[in-house]
């Protein structure tokens, strides 16, 4: 990829098994950059595009230190998972990855877009809703990160299923101002409540499966499957599993932990292979993906 | 495969055949400012209704330029309606050089259509080329109105054009031309009313197919896009 006839990124743009390339092309400094792909073998250059992007600059997530570049290689329908520190998932359970949403692509002017569905209580919720589709650099993935990473599907997915994957994202989660009267966050005392009973249970029952304890489960389960409220996790997965025609489900395994130190850490370790067990299918987190043998990191 | 900057590593040659560069625009915005890299000339140009309003007047005409290299053959296609039937009709130029307001556009190529009943010309920098080149009205041919007709053409390298119109009663008429030189080449995409009547005349789904004359090829974003980014989300093939 050049960018008034320099290279950018270190690796370049891979081209599929249908002799098709994406690539997110970090474009600021230059007020109407022109825009070239190079075949690496052949040297012969592509089609130029000569475009207007914002002049404004917003600093993304510090981590990893060349991110403006490392996003290159991005294609819609690949996933972005973050690291925030104000996130309220670190007392439960001490995650390295807070959030999670989906890339969706460029759109008609090459603004690349997001998916993500993040709780009311957001700041940005009041101008782009909980549950939208965004321009990255307004997303929280953007604004409130410490640390990115992008992961794509360990066998690689046909154009048609990221489109797929894609336009579900879009129906669900999309742009203002249809996104601010959409579909809301999960009751934000959900996760927190839900989980925080059950372990109290399962502590207080001697490790016991009770009816109790699986009521909570069903409405964590429940919660899962809705497609009426999302956490940021779930859009990502059931947009996965809509879109691959419920072929890729990225919540199996799941493979999440606890953290020492957090609440389900805090968990005497006879129960906490048990109660992490029980909560596996019925719970879907940032940290399963990055777990997940299914994706593949990208940067 | 894999491309970058001029590198280093052999990799597998991409293939040959052609690609498809594709621009459309449907228009389906608030009303107000066209928006989607679009500049009125002429006489004026707004959207309404999820259409492009555009109005005609003596000498300018009205409606629409934007930046937008094509590459031959393409083939275009956009619905056209107006608001007075007698005097309705479009132009569309491609690679123009400027508006060149009065008058047609300087342009690789263009078309333009004074009313549905009559002759469609096809402009390579003067002189035009009337096609079928009869008495109007054409028998048969009819003005257009409030119903969107729909017109479809195909340009090939050498220039030789076909276009289709089909109106609102799905009644169709063609007009072509032979192959010729082309006029001066310019960037921009111009779509527009060739009326010296106020209208307002209509375009709505417009759809600009050109072939991608290179490989690799980006087909997305089209040139002259303004992402609201620092960053500029590309593909091709």
């Amino acid at each position: 990829m050049l960018v008034d006839g320099s290279p950018i990124g270190s690796s370049g743009v891979v081209v599929d098994s249908e002799g098709n390339w994406e690539a997110l092309a970090y474009l600021f400094g230059a007020p109407a950059p022109v825009i070239r792909v190079q075949d690496r073998s052949t040297t012969a250059l592509s089609n130029q595009i000569t475009v207007h992007p914002q002049a404004s600059f917003s600093l993304g997530p510090p981590v990893p230190a060349n991110l403006l570049t490392a996003v290159l290689p991005l294609r819609h329908a690949d996933i972005l998972v973050i690291a925030s520190t104000i996130s309220p998932q670190h007392v439960l359970y001490g995650p390295s990855y807070t959030h999670t949403a989906l890339y969706l692509g460029g759109d008609g002017n090459g603004t690349p877009l997001i998916s993500e569905a993040i709780p009311g209580s957001d700041p940005s919720a009041q101008t782009y809703g909980q549950v939208r589709s965004l321009p990255l650099e307004s997303s929280t993935v953007w604004t409130e990160a410490n640390r990115m990473s992008g992961w794509h599907a360990s066998t690689a997915l046909t154009g048609s299923t990221r489109d797929a994957i894609v336009a579900w994202a879009k129906t669900v989660a999309p742009t203002p101002p249809a996104s601010l009267s959409g579909l809301p966050y999960w009751n934000v005392s959900t996760l927190l409540n839900e989980v925080d009973g059950a372990d109290a249970l399962l502590v207080a029952f001697g490790g016991t499966i009770t009816s109790r304890f699986t009521a909570f489960l069903n409405v964590l389960n429940s919660a899962k499957n809705s497609t009426t409220s999302f956490i940021c996790s779930t859009l990502v997965w059931r947009a996965y599993y809509e879109g691959s025609g419920h072929a890729l489900d990225i919540s199996s395994p799941n493979n999440m932990t606890a953290a020492p130190g957090s609440i389900l850490g805090s968990l005497p370790s006879s129960f906490l292979g048990l109660f992490i067990q029980e909560l596996d299918p019925v719970l879907v987190v940032p940290q399963t993906f990055v777990t997940s043998p299914k994706l593949s990191q990208i940067f | 495969m894999r491309f970058i900057l001029a590198a280093l590593i052999v990799i597998p040659v991409l293939s040959s055949d052609v690609r498809a560069q594709t621009f459309s625009d449907n228009f389906n915005r608030p009303d107000g400012s066209v928006g989607n890299g679009w500049s009125p000339y002429g006489a004026g140009a707004a959207l309404a209704g999820g259409e492009l309003r555009t109005i005609g007047s003596p000498g300018l005409g009205g409606g629409v330029v934007r930046s937008l290299s094509v590459a031959f053959p393409l083939s275009f296609s956009f619905d056209f309606s107006t608001a007075d039937p007698a005097n309705g009709g479009w132009f569309i130029a491609f690679n123009a050089v400027s508006t060149l307001v009065p008058g047609p556009a300087m342009a690789q190529v263009s078309f333009f259509q004074f009313a549905g009943s009559r002759n469609v010309y096809r402009n390579i920098n003067d002189p035009t080329e009337a096609s079928p080149n009869l008495p109007e009205p054409i028998p048969g041919w009819e003005n257009y109105g409030s119903a969107p007709a729909h017109i479809r053409g195909h340009v090939n390298a050498d220039l030789s054009s076909v276009i289709t119109i089909t109106y609102a009663d799905s009644v169709q008429v063609t007009a072509s031309w032979a192959a010729t030189a082309p006029g001066p080449i310019g960037a921009a995409l111009v779509l527009g009313n060739s009326s010296a009547y106020f209208g307002p005349h209509f375009f709505d789904n417009l759809l600009v197919t050109s072939t991608c004359q290179t490989t690799p090829c980006i087909t997305s974003p089209p040139d002259g896009a303004s992402p609201q980014s620092s960053f500029c989300g590309t593909f091709g093939n």
